[in-house]
C-alpha cells in the first residue's frame, strides 16, 4: 500500500513536471511571437489548409469542375476525409520531424529533476494538443455546415488516436538520437521521411481505391492502417481492405519498447557534457 | 521519475565518486575515489587550488556533468547552483519562470521559510515585476532574480559556486533570507571568499589537485590548515567565473520543421 501511494505520488509529480515543461515552451514562444500563444496553432493550420487546398484542387481539376465523383466521396465529405487523415498523420509527422532536429529545448536540463525524456514528452504534448484542437475544430465546422454528424465507433477512434500517439512518441525518441549527427544527413533523412510519410500514409487516398497489386507498396506503413481505421471509426461502411488493427497495435508497442530501450542505453548522448 | 523529495533528515553519500581534475586531459581523475557520507547540517566550504575541480564538483552535484566513476546517493534534494539562471530562457516572463520552478520543485516550496508574498515584495522593491520578460531586465536585476529564485526554495542541499553578487550590497535582503533557509541544511560552496565562508559554512574540506581529501573539519581549522599547507589557497574569486554552468543548454528557435515538405 505504501509502495502504491509512493508510486502514485511520483507519477503525479512526473506528470506535473511534464505539463510545466509544456507550459514553459508555450510561454517562451508566446513572448517572441506577434500572435502570442496562438503561434503553436497557426503553423500547423497553414500546412493543413495547404494540403486540403491541394487535394480539393486536384479533385476539382480531375472531375472537370465538380468536387464529387470520387469513390471516397461516397463515404465522406472531402474535408472530413482529409481532416481524418490529418488527425493521425500530423502528430506523427510533427513529432518525427521535430525529433530529427535533436533536443531543441535544452535549458530546462539545467535543473536536476528534468530529464531529456520529460522534454520530449512535453514537446509531444504541445504538438498533439495543438493539432487535436485544429482537427476537432475543422471537423466540427464541417459537421456544422453540412449538418451531417457521424461517428460510428468513438471507442475505436480514441484507441487509434492513442496508438498513433504512442507510435509517434516511440518513433520520435528513435529519431532524436540522429539529430546530433551530421546536419546534411539529418536533413536528407528528414526530407526522405517527409515524402515517404506523405505518399504512403493514405492522407490523399483510400486503400480501397488502389489497385490490388499496388497495395503492398503502402500497407507496410502502420500509419496508413491508423489513418484508414480512424476513417472507418467515423463511418463503419468505409471499406478497409488489407488494413489490420493488430498490425497497428504491434507496431506501436514494438516501436515504443524499442525506443525506450534505446533511450535508456543512450540517454547520455542527449546530455552532452557541458565541460568540454 | 522524481523519486527524491524534500526530506526531514537528509544525507548524501559519495560512492566510489571520482571527477575529472584537468580540463585539458579527460583521463586525469581522482587518485582515490571518494567514499564518505555527508550528514545533514554540514555546511562545507571546499578549499582547493584546482579551479576546474571546483567547477566539476558543483556541476556534477547539480547533475550537469556525469562523474567519471561512482555516484552520489541519498534522500536529499540538491538544488541548482545558487544564483544560477541557466535553466530559464531569456524569453520567459518572470511569472513564467516562477510558475515553472514552483511546479517542478513544489515540495521544496512547501517547506520554504520564505513566503511567496515576501518573494514578490522583494522583487518588486528592485523593480522586477511578474510581467517583465527576463531579457528586458538589467544585469543586476537578472542576478537578483536568479538569486531570489534560488532562495525561495528550501533544498536539502545548497550549492554555492559564486558569491560575488550574494555578498554585494544590493543582495543584502536575499542574503538574510538565504541564511534563514540554510539553517539545518547541507551546503557545499567552492567560493574562496573567506567572509562568505565564515558567515555561511560550518566545516571546511581541503582538497588536493587530484581530489585527495587533505583535511576535513571545522571551518576555522580548515582555513588555517590550507593557509599553512596549500600553496596559494587564497585564490581570487574571479577564478570562479572562468567556468560557466550553462554552456550547452541554449534553446534552438529554428522553424525549419514547419512548411518543409
Amino acid at each position: 500500500m505504501i509502495f502504491l501511494r509512493r508510486f502514485w505520488a511520483a507519477m503525479a509529480r512526473q506528470i506535473s513536471t511534464i505539463l510545466a515543461l509544456a507550459a514553459y515552451e508555450n510561454d517562451r514562444k508566446s513572448t517572441s511571437s506577434s500572435v502570442g500563444s496562438w503561434e503553436s496553432l497557426i503553423n500547423p493550420l497553414q500546412i493543413m489548409l495547404f494540403f486540403i487546398g491541394i487535394r480539393i484542387g486536384f479533385r476539382y481539376l480531375l472531375s472537370g469542375g465538380s468536387l464529387g465523383g470520387s469513390a471516397t466521396s461516397l463515404y465522406f465529405n472531402i474535408v472530413i476525409f482529409m481532416a481524418a487523415g490529418f488527425t493521425i498523420y500530423f502528430p506523427f509527422r510533427q513529432l518525427a520531424i521535430q525529433a530529427l532536429s535533436g533536443l531543441k529545448l535544452r535549458s530546462p536540463l539545467y535543473y536536476k529533476r528534468i530529464e531529456p525524456l520529460d522534454i520530449l514528452l512535453a514537446l509531444s504534448i504541445n504538438n498533439i494538443r495543438a493539432l487535436l484542437t485544429l482537427t476537432l475544430g475543422l471537423m466540427a465546422l464541417i459537421w456544422a455546415l453540412t449538418w451531417d454528424f457521424r461517428m460510428d465507433s468513438p471507442g475505436l477512434a480514441l484507441c487509434i488516436y492513442l496508438l498513433t500517439v504512442v507510435m509517434a512518441i516511440g518513433f520520435g525518441i528513435c529519431l532524436v538520437f540522429l539529430g546530433s549527427y551530421n546536419k546534411f544527413i539529418t536533413r536528407l533523412i528528414k526530407r526522405l521521411i517527409n515524402r515517404i510519410l506523405i505518399f504512403t500514409s493514405g492522407l490523399f487516398f483510400a486503400t480501397f481505391e488502389l489497385p490490388l497489386y499496388s497495395r503492398p507498396f503502402v500497407t507496410w506503413n502502420p500509419l496508413l492502417h491508423a489513418v484508414e481505421l480512424f476513417r472507418y471509426s467515423l463511418n463503419n461502411e468505409y471499406p478497409i481492405p488489407d488494413i489490420s488493427l493488430s498490425y497497428l497495435i504491434w507496431c506501436a508497442l514494438i516501436l515504443l519498447g524499442f525506443s525506450l530501450i534505446l533511450y535508456r542505453t543512450n540517454e547520455s548522448l542527449l546530455l552532452e557534457s557541458v565541460d568540454d | 521519475m522524481v523519486v527524491v523529495t524534500a526530506s526531514i533528515n537528509p544525507v548524501l553519500r559519495f560512492q566510489d565518486f571520482s571527477l575529472r581534475c584537468d580540463k585539458s586531459n579527460p583521463q586525469i581523475s581522482f587518485e582515490t575515489p571518494w567514499n564518505w557520507v555527508c550528514d545533514s547540517r554540514k555546511r562545507i566550504a571546499i578549499i582547493t587550488n584546482n579551479s576546474f575541480l571546483r567547477y566539476q564538483l558543483i556541476a556534477s552535484m547539480s547533475g550537469l556533468v556525469s562523474p567519471v566513476t561512482g555516484q552520489i546517493v541519498g534522500n536529499s534534494v540538491i538544488g541548482w547552483p545558487v544564483g544560477g539562471d541557466g535553466g530559464l530562457d531569456r524569453k520567459l516572463r518572470v511569472s513564467h519562470a516562477f510558475s515553472f520552478l514552483s511546479t517542478v520543485y513544489n515540495d521544496c516550496l512547501d517547506q520554504s521559510l520564505v513566503s511567496i508574498d515576501e518573494f514578490w515584495n522583494i522583487l518588486s522593491d528592485t523593480g522586477i515585476e511578474p510581467g517583465l520578460v527576463i531579457k528586458e531586465l538589467s544585469r543586476d536585476q537578472k542576478d537578483f532574480l536568479g538569486l531570489a529564485l534560488s532562495v525561495i526554495f528550501s533544498f536539502d542541499c545548497y550549492l554555492i559556486p559564486k558569491t560575488r553578487f550574494l555578498m554585494s550590497k544590493p543582495a543584502k535582503p536575499l542574503k538574510e533570507l538565504l541564511l534563514r533557509q540554510i539553517e539545518g541544511k547541507m551546503l557545499f560552496s567552492t567560493s574562496a571568499n573567506v567572509q562568505f565562508q565564515r558567515e555561511f559554512c560550518t566545516d571546511g574540506l581541503v582538497l588536493g589537485p587530484l581530489g585527495q581529501i587533505l583535511f576535513l573539519g571545522p571551518l576555522a581549522d580548515a582555513i588555517q590548515w590550507a593557509d599553512q599547507n596549500l600553496e596559494g589557497s587564497n585564490v581570487l574569486e574571479s577564478e570562479d567565473d572562468s567556468f560557466e554552468f550553462d554552456l550547452n543548454l541554449s534553446n534552438s528557435d529554428s522553424t525549419d520543421d514547419g512548411m518543409d515538405f
